[in-house]
């Protein structure tokens, strides 16, 4: 009987595991659904027999892809290309290195929930194999450059009369953390920090760091609110644009330091914070061609 | 309905009637004689009562001494364990040893009269029932534990507490999760739903487990088991197959610690159910893809065989044959047989498996030779690379002369300076002197030069992709000739010849016999239609081209020779082929970037390759050896190194040409690119071949990203092969 109850409790589980997430959701639920949140990447797939599994040598045969945005936010820019391919072995039209220029792509939003989606195509021509080998492995990259925009905004309770014991306004949380925004590059941490006094400075810390599977170019700092008011930021390690910063290959985030001077001093209240970031990505996907004999 | 004991007085009273009767001698015959026949039957009891009393009594007897050896062996596998565990053990005294013998005596007796009920009423069950507490006995006396294997292989385990539909329950949906892997890739037809992972991972896994606890017979004891288990399922779902190393320590550290715990307190007995716990985990690894990606992201070369059974292998059918119980049912004899079959066509099926791969040309693409090719390449390289000295002689020698300090160092030299003495005194035939002037001495220094030339030092590797290489072979059918041989015969051998590219080959057969010790040499020659000139010539392009030859000497033969059949092949052709990346300029990050993430797995082999052929050119391009990336930078030349390698054991007579496909690249030295080379029969392995700077090309200067090319160096050559056989003849005034 105990061994029964276990079974059905097993399939259960599983059944409850494997439905959970995949629900598409009713017309209420995408009217609800906030997407800039969490991380998303753009979609790349290579669909099937194209290219297929197997080339032979002085064939020709087509590449589709199928690029799908899933980030909460229009790319603009969009170039896909491909390298890695050696043409000694197969050629490519167009040139795989200029590729297609898709231009823009429509993100996921409540007139367009599932993203914007275009299939590319290349043609592609097997050349021989070398003297007389059995197969020959080919291993290129799908790369996806873009350039996009990351929009960030919560509320923050701002409390410069930290000596005030009774304030029935809000509480200042000295560290917030965030899942994302929708993208790959995303706000994961804030840090709140206020220097008190007469005319209070606020400082906020914020944390950027590149959650996809990508590579982040250089970042630019468009707007940064407090309420109505705007911020002076500055990226930390920066040049001498500190509104911008490159993401270098170790680094996979970064600070960005925004100050407000000057606040004056009064009750506890609650502002919204609001960031407006644009930033160039690459993705690059890594695939295989075979050619047999 | 009367009962027994009712009937029994009645024939008691109507005995003793006849009794008092007969007596009194009122008793009619008839009366008499059932009387007679009550007694007869009586006594027929009494005898039946007391054999089965003395029946009984040997049995008990039997069955106590059984028990009595079996509560021995029982205490020595105990005290074998208290040695381990050091538990003190209470050892029984010896009225309590008596009062457990006299339990254990009631017990038999109680289950005898209970076989003895069955045996009179036909009832199985009685006996399944005394047979139940048999081994319920059995098994409190024996140790508990029980080895894997001999559960594995069902015995001593408990059959009955086994569900029976287990086994064969994963055995049917292993099955389906094969054919859906195979029709529909493991979605549900129509739907994109991956039944076969759903399958696979959530209802296979945790039945596994629960048929590996009952197999093992640990129903009470079943979490060793089912941990390890369920650490790997919340790593690869929860988890996200993470291999971060920061992450993988931490996990694995309190998995250790979870799983040492129950193992400290049974101290450590819980230990070996948890390392069977990874079975089922190995299974579903399996199950999950561990092969495809070790064939496709470690790039195993396997052919399209191996991975059609490596792939598909229905690997939860194969578990579950391993779970099912050796007697399925004891009523039904066909799904014994059954199961049975299943058994033995499964363990066909791995071993068919396992063992293909490692079978020549069959499994694998030719990167393992067999053992006949494996002993002629060690043939070759001992002649090829000639006669050092004992490396224990030379380190000998560097004691004696005091150089501790670099002994390997000097080891080295003395293997090197004895490769050159070699070649100068055995193969250029100089005669050994001191003197600084003698074409000995000169050798010496020239081998040396020839040493110190770094572009020598280009090394290459053989291509994987290239299963057949041109060859060629001269054989004899046997290697050596006795005096009972008749030379009038002539000696036969043959030219055997892979030439899978169907390149246009002449051969020129010829021989010669090298007298041993004071015995001249003798000229030989080959006799046949189209023989000239004591050689014959044959032109052929056929994939695989043999023909035979007969030596005759020109001269009587009188002692021992060594017979040298040799074949000249002109014009072989073999292509090398090397890979670079060209990125243009870039900043070192964005170099590193790309080296590490891209470049590393689209070019794995950073020096040339080439078929086995005879010989090959070897090179390499760039700003340092074996470095795959090219840039664009001014104060990095990019030099291209070249030499050609004899691989075959024979002599490369002549570099007919040679031409190394720049790509654009502009040499600074036209004769590095091609050129060609005669009468290179000296040298014994590495040919060089002129280096010099390329410039960067110019269509790769302004690139964005990357960009592979592929670097081809073509030879055309001649080459010598040749083989030996020991001749020893008398002419027959001398015998």
């Amino acid at each position: 009987m105990r061994k029964l109850t276990f079974v059905a409790a097993l399939l259960v589980i599983s059944f409850l595991l494997t439905s959970c997430g995949s629900s598409s959701g009713s017309e209420g639920d995408i009217i609800q659904q906030n997407f800039k949140q969490g991380v998303q990447e753009v979609q790349i797939r290579l669909l099937e027999n194209a290219p297929p599994v197997k080339i032979y040598p002085g064939s020709n045969f087509k590449m589709v892809i199928d690029v799908d945005n899933q980030l909460a936010y229009d790319l603009q820019d969009v170039t896909l290309t491909l390298t890695g391919l050696n043409e000694r072995y197969v050629q490519i039209a167009p040139n795989p290195l200029e590729g297609h220029y898709l231009d823009q792509m429509l993100g996921r939003s409540l007139t367009n929930p599932s993203g914007e989606r275009k299939i590319v195509e290349f043609d592609g021509k097997a050349e021989s194999l070398f003297l007389n080998a059995e197969q020959h492995m080919e291993t290129f990259f799908i790369k996806l450059a873009y350039r996009s925009t990351l929009d960030f905004t919560d509320t923050v309770c701002l409390n410069t009369n930290v000596y005030s014991i009774y304030d029935a306004g809000c509480k200042v949380e000295p560290q917030k953390t965030y899942s994302g925004q929708g993208a790959p590059l995303a706000i994961t941490k804030i840090e709140e920090i206020i220097f008190p006094g007469s005319a209070a400075d606020i400082e906020f810390r914020i944390n950027l760091q590149n959650k996809g599977r990508g590579n982040v170019g250089e970042v630019q700092l468009l707007s940064a609110n407090l309420g109505n008011d705007p911020l002076q930021c500055d990226f930390r390690g920066s040049g001498l644009e500190t509104n911008k910063i490159k993401f270098v290959e170790n680094k996979k985030e970064h600070t960005l330091i925004c100050r407000k001077e000057r606040i004056t001093a009064g009750r506890s209240y609650k502002t919204p914070l609001s960031l407006r970031l644009v930033y160039d990505y690459k993705l690059a996907q890594q695939n295989k061609l075979t050619l047999v004999r | 309905m009367v009962s027994r004991e009712e009937k029994l007085r009645r024939r008691l009273l109507e005995k003793q009637e006849l009794e008092r009767r007969s007596e009194a001698g009122t008793a009619s015959n008839s009366e008499a004689e059932q009387l007679g026949k009550l007694e007869a039957k009586e006594e027929r009891k009494k005898v039946i009562v007391e054999e089965r009393d003395v029946r009984g009594k040997e049995e008990e007897r039997a069955f106590l001494k059984k028990l009595g050896e079996r509560a021995i062996s029982a205490l020595e596998k105990l005290d074998q364990k208290e040695s381990q565990v050091k538990v003190p053990v209470e050892i029984p005294s010896k009225e309590k040893e008596q009062e457990e013998e006299h339990e254990a005596g009631e017990e038999a007796e109680e289950r005898e009269r209970k076989k003895r009920r069955s045996e009179s009423d036909n009832d199985e069950d009685a006996e399944e029932e005394a047979d139940e507490e048999e081994r319920r006995e059995r098994r409190k006396k024996i140790s508990p534990e029980e080895d894997f294997f001999t559960a594995l292989l069902n015995k001593d385990s408990d059959k009955k507490s086994q569900p029976k539909w287990l086994a064969p329950l994963i055995i049917f949906l292993g099955g389906l999760i094969y054919w859906l892997r195979v029709s529909t890739g493991g979605e549900v037809p129509g739907t994109i739903v991956p039944a076969a992972f759903i399958l696979s991972h959530f209802i296979i896994f945790p039945l596994a487990g629960y048929a590996l606890v009952y197999k093992l017979g640990r129903t009470e004891s079943r979490y060793p088991i089912l941990l390890p288990m369920l650490f790997f399922i919340v790593w690869f779902h929860l988890f996200g197959r993470s291999t971060e190393l920061p992450f993988i320590v931490i996990y694995l550290s309190i998995c250790a610690l979870i799983l040492a715990f129950p193992a400290l307190v049974s101290k450590g007995q819980a230990l070996k159910p948890e390392l069977y716990g990874l079975l089922p985990t190995l299974f579903l690894f399996l199950d999950s893809g561990l092969l495809p990606y070790l064939t496709g992201n470690l790039h195993l070369p396997i052919t399209p065989l191996t991975q059609g059974l490596l792939l598909y292998m229905p690997w939860w059918v194969v578990y579950g044959v391993l779970m099912l119980p050796e007697q399925f049912s004891e009523k039904h004899e066909g799904l014994n047989f059954f199961f049975g079959l299943l058994k033995v066509l499964t363990v066909l099926y791995i071993i068919i498996t396992l063992v293909v791969p490692t079978l020549p040309n069959i499994g694998y693409e030719s990167i393992v030779p067999s053992a006949e090719e494996l002993e002629e390449a060690q043939a070759k390289v001992r002649e090829q690379y000639g006669k050092k000295e004992n490396p224990f002689i030379s380190t000998l020698r560097c004691i004696w002369n005091q150089e501790y300090g670099t002994l390997q160092a000097c080891v080295d030299k003395k293997q090197q300076q004895s490769e050159w003495k070699y070649v100068c005194e055995e193969i250029e035939k100089h005669k050994p002197s001191e003197d600084e002037d003698s074409p000995f001495q000169k050798c010496l220094q020239e081998q040396e030069k020839k040493a110190k030339n770094k572009v020598l030092q280009v090394g290459g590797t053989i291509d994987p992709t290239i299963r057949i290489p041109t060859t060629a072979k001269v054989l004899f059918e046997q290697r050596k000739f006795g005096e009972e041989y008749d030379p009038q015969f002539g000696y036969p051998f043959g030219l055997q010849v892979e030439n899978p590219r169907k390149l246009q080959i002449k051969a020129e057969a010829s021989c010669h016999f090298d007298g041993k010790r004071e015995t001249p040499d003798i000229a030989g020659e080959i006799k046949g239609q189209k023989a000239l000139e004591s050689v014959q010539i044959v032109d052929f392009s056929e994939e695989q081209f043999s023909t035979p030859f007969i030596c005759n000497p020109l001269e009587e033969l009188n002692g021992e020779y060594e017979l040298v059949a040799e074949v000249r092949l002109f014009n072989l052709k073999t292509i090398s082929r090397l890979q670079r990346a060209f990125i243009g300029v870039k900043p070192p990050e964005d170099k590193e970037r790309l080296r590490k993430e891209e470049i590393s797995k689209s070019l794995r082999t950073p020096e040339s390759l080439a078929p086995a052929d005879l010989s090959y050119i070897q090179f390499d391009i760039g700003h340092s050896p074996k470095e795959i990336i090219i840039e664009d930078k001014s104060n990095r030349n990019i030099l291209l190194k070249a030499n050609v390698h004899n691989a075959g054991g024979g002599k490369l007579l002549n570099i007919k040409s040679y031409f190394i496909d720049a790509q654009n690249m502009v040499p600074d030295n036209s004769n590095c690119l091609q050129g060609s080379l005669f009468n290179t029969e000296k040298y014994t392995t590495d040919i060089p071949l002129p280096p010099c700077v390329l410039e960067y090309p110019s269509d790769l200067q302004f690139i964005t990203d990357w960009v592979p090319r592929e670097f081809r160096a073509e030879l055309v050559y001649d080459y010598l092969i040749s083989q030996k056989a020991e001749i020893s003849h008398k002419t027959e005034a001398l015998k």
